[in-house]
């Protein structure tokens, strides 16, 4: 499956955008580190929740409500995973570490676009 | 009529050889030359017949005397590259008709060993001490290239080469683009296309690499510019042959060089000229605001997205390119460009790469 594809997905451009707006807004860099020292399937999905849990925290504070993805998105995320594993060759691990690389440099590019985005709009 | 620039495995000197007889024929016929790689030659033809009298000696030809690089493709000579200069202009006058007889045979080949020294300001391999073990003993001799071979190869590197100064240094960064299938009207043309842009204050690179790749970058939007204009990419590139001189003492000395290969970014440009636009526009932010201080892992990481175009330096850009919206002392330093970065950085640059990558499908 092609990184072009990945980026393209319903799930990766909602969790993505929270996550610039979650780092354009308030430098949570502590989950772009967590997501990046993924390399199992179950240490990215529990990277996927702990930001869940922060960005939530985050839009609680916030006067204008920020929306948050879903719990469901992480599941949604997660069948991505698998889906991209499908088509890597060799053993479960070289597959699933392919696949969470593949999703989570889709998930950090929409994070910098939607991160920059915000830096302009808030320098005009 | 074809003419054959056999290969010899001296990537420069193969290269500067194809656009020195490129040159030749342009000033010849006063018509456009075509330069294709066939692989094992360069195959350079003109757009019209040569005219029965093969007088060089015109205008176009007087005016070649006056390119700065001639000193520069004879770094190494110091003060007799004027003699070599006038040297390699009339060896290819006096012996043109010779020189095109034998090019037209596409078993011509090159035989080392006699003739005149390979300068080393024009192929690294010229200098001595690379080619083979030297131990203790330092005894290589020079390489000895036919002649006329010489000639064209000097007419070439110092009409289509570009050699740049490294900011504050008395280091030399040569580059020379490799045609895969080039259209040569006017060899001034050809070196607006070529030139490293100048950017004030000068660029800091980090290596020959960063260099290159944003040389590369720069080529890139030029003939993405022309191929927007007209509609389709004209001439291609496969590669861009870089290489450092570097002043050891008295003498200059080679340091790295390699090749770095354009084909995705053609590929890239041939697909969609408008599009790709966005793409090169914020790599090369990426490399300007990557000159500033505490900002040098963004132009590391765009050099090897430049120079490999897979998965592991694409996201390493990315993830770097995040970090960097952070650094509040990068943004103080270099605010103009941090802000063009910030502007650059948009979603349509960022699925252009990825389209580039055509290792990124697995």
């Amino acid at each position: 499956m092609r990184l072009s594809e990945i980026y393209q997905n319903k799930s990766v451009k909602e969790f993505g955008e929270a996550l610039g707006k979650a780092i354009g807004k308030e430098q949570d860099y502590t989950s772009l580190t967590d997501l990046e020292f993924a390399q199992t399937k179950t240490d990215f999905a529990d990277a996927l929740h702990r930001f869940l849990r922060r960005f939530h925290t985050m839009a609680s504070k916030k006067e204008n409500l920020w929306y948050c993805p879903s719990d469901s998105r992480v599941e949604e995320l997660m069948q991505l995973v698998d889906k991209v594993a499908e088509t890597v060759p060799g053993d479960d691990n070289v597959r699933y570490r392919e696949a969470i690389r593949l999703v989570r440099a889709a998930l950090i590019s929409r994070a910098l676009a939607q991160a920059t985005y915000l830096r302009v709009q808030e320098a005009r | 009529m074809p003419y054959y620039i056999t290969k010899t495995g001296l990537d420069v000197f193969d290269a500067a050889r194809a656009w020195g007889l490129a040159v030749v024929l342009n000033v010849l016929t006063e018509d456009e030359a075509e330069i294709r790689d066939a692989e094992w030659a360069f195959v350079v033809d003109s757009a019209v017949p040569l005219p029965n009298n093969l007088a060089i000696a015109n205008n176009a030809w007087r005016t070649l005397t006056s390119e700065q690089n001639w000193q520069r493709v004879f770094i190494t000579q110091k003060g007799s590259w004027l003699n070599k200069r006038d040297k390699a202009l009339s060896v290819i006058a006096d012996q043109l008709t010779t020189l095109l007889a034998n090019l037209q045979n596409p078993a011509n080949t090159v035989v080392f060993g006699e003739g005149e020294s390979l300068p080393g300001g024009l192929d690294p391999t010229g200098f001595k001490g690379l080619r083979h073990i030297t131990r203790a003993q330092y005894k290589e001799e020079q390489l000895k290239v036919p002649e006329d071979h010489w000639a064209l190869a000097c007419l070439g590197m110092a009409t289509c080469g570009t050699y740049a100064k490294e900011a504050g240094q008395f280091n030399w960064l040569v580059l020379l683009p490799i045609p895969q299938n080039t259209h040569f009207s006017y060899f001034r043309d050809v070196q607006e296309l070529f030139r490293l842009l100048e950017l004030k204050p000068k660029l800091k690179y980090y290596g020959v690499q960063n260099a290159a790749a944003h040389y590369a970058i720069q080529l890139a939007e030029r003939l993405r510019r022309r191929a927007a204009a007209q509609g389709s990419l004209q001439d291609r590139y496969s590669a861009i042959l870089y290489f450092k001189l570097f002043g050891a003492g008295q003498q200059m000395k080679p340091a790295q060089g390699n090749q770095l290969r354009l084909e995705p970014l053609m590929d890239a440009i041939a697909r969609d000229p408008h599009g790709t636009h966005s793409m090169l526009d914020w790599l090369d932010y990426c490399f300007r605001l990557g000159a500033t201080e505490g900002a040098e892992n963004l132009a590391l990481a765009a050099t090897e997205l430049v120079m490999r175009w897979d998965l592991e330096a694409y996201e390493r850009l990315v993830r770097v390119a995040v970090r960097i919206l952070g650094r509040e002392q990068v943004r103080r330093k270099n605010p103009e460009d941090f802000d063009s970065f910030l502007r650059k950085t948009r979603t349509e640059a960022i699925q252009q790469a990825m389209e580039v990558m055509s290792h990124a499908v697995v």
